[in-house]
């Protein structure tokens, strides 16, 4: 029998075996000292190979981290849409970069924020607000309606549907109030199936 | 008068003449390592020691020059990425990838611009060509059965370039950012969203955030113009390198 090193890997070989003589080459030779363990050239191989792999894999991981956007500030994300003050109770707010309109209900109505997505539920058209027209919805009047120019569909300052084809109201939005500022999640769009006053944020 | 002597020195024009050529000879020598090839062995040599040509073999079989074999396609398709890129970067001096400027410049390229409105057509008619003829590539060496061993690595190749014909054509989509390109690729990239487990992620990471902005459009533009075209310029390599290696499959 002999051992002899095929990529830095012993290898043995039967000699009695015929036909099978061990090939010699004289750099597989590794001298007997280094024979009993894991040859130099086999360890500086592993140690260089995992290495680069290491390097690599935190090369690829800081990439994937680094193309990974934080500053999005678009539809989608949460935006910061400003001061409670600067919206008083009874007032209806276009925030244009996150398609919703931020609505401050009056005391009777809930007396909360609501983020409204300003997509109709019926079939997607834009739903503006109309500050002129007034709407009834169980028995009382609403001043001020949100209505759809496409299909006709209406709804109240809550975003409770009242006329048309909508199926429910308005889809709302997460809205979180922190040392007076408010932001809204517009990646966070809740349906409901009836407008309740515990849909709104308290301040 | 002076009179007529005999000189063992040579006229001057021939010396100067004898200089300039052997100056010329060492400047040729200098780049070339072989001399004009005007025969087999010469010829062979231009080709092997040019850094260009030395992806192709240096002699190819009489049958493998019928052009009803290949129909030039794949050499064609090679020709569209070159315009492709020569015309594109002409256009990059003009175009910035900005959501303010992106399509003014477009618009400048066609009205302001001379041979603005040609290099646009160029790179726009070049991307639908290239396209088209990648196509008819693979439908021939498909219906030739070169695919087959020992050239199934060079399919694989061929298919890469394939992906990154369709991928070079929708990023460049985006980059005129009117109506057409903002939809397409809004459309293009909800189709990403629909990947099983990482869609939301991967359009993220795609657009850049949540819809088509101005992240998107550099996100693009970079991998249009730069990420890309030098994946496909490697694979380009590969792949001629490979049909070298394996053989031309006609007239074996």
């Amino acid at each position: 029998m002999a051992i002899i090193y095929k990529d830095g890997k012993p290898v043995v070989v039967p000699s009695s075996e015929p036909g099978h003589a061990p090939v010699h080459e004289p750099h597989d030779e590794i001298p007997p000292a280094e024979q009993a363990g894991v040859s130099r050239r086999r360890f500086m191989r592993v140690v260089f190979l995992n290495s680069m792999g290491v390097f690599t894999l935190g090369a690829v991981g800081t990439f994937v981290v680094m193309f990974w956007p934080k500053k999005v500030g678009s539809f989608g994300s949460t935006i910061k849409v400003g001061d409670v003050s600067q919206f008083p109770p009874g007032t209806v707010t276009r925030i244009p970069e996150g398609r919703f309109y931020l609505v401050h209900t009056l005391p009777e109505q809930g007396g909360g924020l609501l983020a409204l997505y300003w997509k109709c539920v019926h079939l997607g058209c834009t739903v503006p607000w109309r500050d002129a027209e007034d709407g009834t919805y169980s028995g009382k009047t609403y001043k001020g309606i949100f209505r759809c120019p496409c299909h006709g569909s209406q709804y109240i300052i809550t975003g409770q549907n009242f006329a048309g084809p909508a199926p429910r109201p308005l889809d709302t939005m997460q809205v979180t109030v922190s040392g007076g500022q408010i932001s809204v999640n517009t990646g966070k769009i809740t349906k409901r199936e009836e407008a309740k006053p515990s849909d709104q944020v308290k301040i | 008068m002076a009179t007529k002597k005999s000189s063992p020195r040579r006229n001057p024009l021939d010396q100067v003449m004898q200089a300039s050529a052997a100056f010329g000879s060492r400047v040729y020598k200098s780049v070339f390592r072989h001399s004009w090839p005007d025969s087999a062995r010469t010829r062979s040599l231009a080709t092997m020691s040019n850094v260009f040509l030395h992806l192709h073999p240096t002699t190819i079989r009489r049958a493998s020059l019928k052009v009803t074999y290949t129909f030039c396609l794949g050499g064609l398709s090679f020709f569209f990425f070159l315009v492709l890129t020569v015309s594109g970067v002409l256009l990059m001096f003009y175009y910035v990838p900005s959501v303010t400027q992106a399509y003014q410049d477009i618009k400048d390229l066609q009205t302001v611009v001379f041979a603005g409105q040609f290099l646009r057509n160029m790179h726009r008619w070049g991307a639908h060509a290239m396209v088209i003829v990648v196509f008819l590539h693979m439908c021939r060496v498909f219906y030739t059965r070169a695919y087959r061993p020992p050239r199934e690595f060079n399919w694989v190749v061929g298919v890469l370039l394939l992906v990154l014909t369709f991928l070079l054509s929708f990023s460049g989509y985006l980059l005129p950012w009117d109506q057409l390109s903002f939809w397409a690729v809004t459309v293009g990239t909800n189709i990403a969203k629909a990947t099983p487990f990482v869609g939301p992620e991967a359009q993220f990471l795609l657009i850049g955030g949540y819809e088509i902005g101005q992240n998107a459009l550099i996100r693009f533009y970079t991998l249009h113009v730069i990420a890309l075209p030098l994946a496909a310029a490697v694979l380009i390599a590969v792949h001629f390198w490979r049909v070298r290696k394996d053989g031309f499959s006609g007239g074996l």
